[in-house]
């Protein structure tokens, strides 16, 4: 696990959204490394967004308008941890 | 001559050339170049020797060149054989011996490991500049064609996936009952976002090119912002999608999609809620849900738009060629309103799975096709479904089995015994439901949904466990449902 400029706020992050991904879709995912591809590979299909972003939205405290949501937003554990960087302000 | 449904299909494009006929996020074809595209690809089967009746695999995932591969395909009378490019082992060893392919089209993606000894057919170029018109004679049709124009695949939720012949009969039939209620016409663009070797991407396709109207489609995953681009970007007027894409669709509304004006909702139980937001959200917007099998050719039954209102709910009413009955298990019609096994019949019925005796003893008789879906008639002959008879349904369009569920669950150390069943969900139509005797402590539900995902697809995941002292069964293993629920009441859910 890597840390960002934010130091351990971003370890944080990164831990949380692991957990999400074991807790809510079984994956094994403090195996999966932060640039693979979750839904493009298969490993999560389109049905999962929606309940992703809702997790998302209770761990992070953020508002997520699915709307703007795009593939390269949330396909890596990265890109995940970026968007909720982001929306977090 | 018998039917060829790419003559058909090839005829309407050569009227207008100029007009657009085919593209997606990459490439556009007008019609003078769709026709010349598919000539070129239909001569260079020929020079292979491949002609009528001739086996040939053609593999998805690679744009809007396997449509060309498609339709050269049947221009020569060869039969397509439609796979996915991920194909499994097993799937893909089946499929050759059924088929006995001898060729493979695959250009654009790795050529799957099945299908490795198969002689390759490299593609045309990926975008033709010449834009002159083609005459129908330059394209080399075979002169008579079989009654086979291709093979698809169920999805395979109960083993390998189960192969369904698509003739060009039932094809063009199938195409001309749906085209005269879709009403495209000339300046609409529809696009589909399902993988094209889906029967829904196939009936569109021929509906929409038939009609005059241009095709659009998309295979990558999609989510609700990349959807809303594609719609937007292509300045697509009609969308065929799943109830999962019609909920997007209602979240987004007219201002964020104003080109769009009609959509077509197929593959699974599309909620009046969502019908309602629809509605409210697109003034004028022409809704149409349909029912459709890939044993039937496509989309067989529909609801007009016009009836939405006073028949919300229900999948409207069957194609021309195609009638459904509504038959209890002694095999006698049941009255208006009460539910029974949804039977199809007509002259483009279903002839059965290839080479599955077995099967079709099961589901074809005097009486027609028994589908699997439970279902009822009203008054006015338009039909509602009641979900599968089978254990056999649909989550956000996804076929799910109980059965595959429980063998898993049944599969791991932890478990006693388990059955599934499916729970009508608001977001997913159906999501299943596991209810689990352990054989010691019960799994934490991480520590499940992680041993699961090592033998199942995301969509049989279970959405609900429930933890029962044992799973109630009589005397023939048979599970007791009434007691069951006694049982989950007591635990109490």
């Amino acid at each position: 696990m890597s840390k960002g400029p934010e130091g351990e706020n971003c370890v944080t992050h990164e831990a949380k959204i692991r957990h999400i991904l074991k807790a809510e879709f079984g994956l094994d995912a403090e195996n999966l490394a932060t640039d693979a591809p979750i839904f493009s590979s298969g490993l999560l299909d389109s049905l999962s967004s929606m309940k992703l972003l809702v997790a998302l939205e209770a761990a992070f405290g953020i508002k997520i308008s699915p709307l703007d949501v795009s593939l390269e937003d949330v396909d890596t554990i990265a890109q995940i941890d970026a968007s909720v960087a982001r929306l977090k302000g | 001559m018998r039917d060829n449904i790419a003559r058909l299909v090839l005829a309407r494009l050569s009227v207008d050339q100029t007009r657009p006929a085919m593209g997606d996020e990459a490439v556009s074809l007008t019609r003078a170049q769709l026709l010349r595209e598919v000539r070129d690809q239909a001569r260079a089967l020929v020079d292979q020797g491949i002609g009528a009746g001739d086996y040939v695999v053609i593999v998805g995932g690679r744009g809007i060149r396997y449509w060309v591969d498609v339709f050269a395909a049947w221009v020569v009378g060869a039969v397509a054989v439609c796979v996915e490019e991920t194909i499994e082992a097993a799937h893909g060893a089946a499929v050759l011996d059924l088929t006995s392919a001898t060729h493979v089209l695959a250009a654009g993606v790795a050529t799957p490991e099945s299908f490795a000894g198969l002689t390759e057919i490299a593609a045309g170029p990926e975008a033709p500049t010449d834009t002159a018109p083609v005459a129908l004679s330059e394209i080399p049709f075979a002169a008579d064609v079989p009654d086979l124009a291709g093979i698809i695949f169920t999805s395979g939720t109960t083993g390998l996936p189960k192969p369904v012949p698509l003739s060009h009969r039932a094809l063009l039939l199938n195409a001309l009952g749906t085209g005269e209620r879709l009403r495209l016409n000339e300046d609409d663009r529809l696009l589909t976002a399902t993988p094209y070797r889906f029967i829904s991407s196939i009936s569109h396709i021929l509906v929409t090119l038939m009609s005059g109207a241009s095709y659009w489609g998309i295979e990558r995953r999609l989510m609700i912002k990349d959807l809303l681009d594609v719609l937007n970007g292509l300045e697509i007027t009609a969308f065929g999608g799943s109830p999962f894409h019609m909920q997007y669709i209602a979240m987004a509304g007219a201002e964020r999609l104003p080109h769009l004006t009609w959509a077509m909702s197929s593959g699974d139980h599309l909620r009046t809620e969502v019908i309602d937001q629809i509605l409210e959200k697109f003034p004028g917007f022409r809704l149409h849900v349909a029912y459709g099998m890939a044993e039937l050719g496509g989309r067989f039954c529909m609801l007009p738009p016009e009836r939405l209102a006073d028949k919300k709910g229900s999948v409207g009413f069957p194609i021309n060629g195609l009638e459904i009955v509504v038959l209890d298990e002694d095999r006698t019609p049941c009255p208006p309103g009460e539910i029974g096994d949804v039977h199809v019949r007509g002259h483009i019925a279903f002839t059965g799975y290839l080479g599955r005796e077995d099967e079709n003893a099961k589901v074809l008789s005097e009486h027609g096709f028994l589908n699997g879906d439970k279902g009822y008639a009203d008054t006015d002959g338009f039909i509602f479904l009641a979900g599968r008879s089978d254990s056999v349904f649909k989550r956000s369009g996804l076929k799910v089995s109980a059965q595959v569920i429980a063998d898993a669950l049944l599969d791991l150390d932890a478990v006693r015994d388990a059955w599934v069943t499916g729970l009508a969900d608001d977001t997913e139509g159906m999501v299943p439901v596991a209810y689990i005797a352990w054989e010691g402590d019960a799994l934490a539900q991480p520590d499940l949904l992680k041993a699961l995902r090592a033998e199942l697809a995301p969509n049989h995941l279970p959405a609900k466990v429930v933890t029962l002292p044992e799973i109630p069964r009589t005397g023939s293993g048979k599970v007791d449902r009434r007691r069951l629920r006694a049982l989950a009441e007591d635990a109490g859910t």
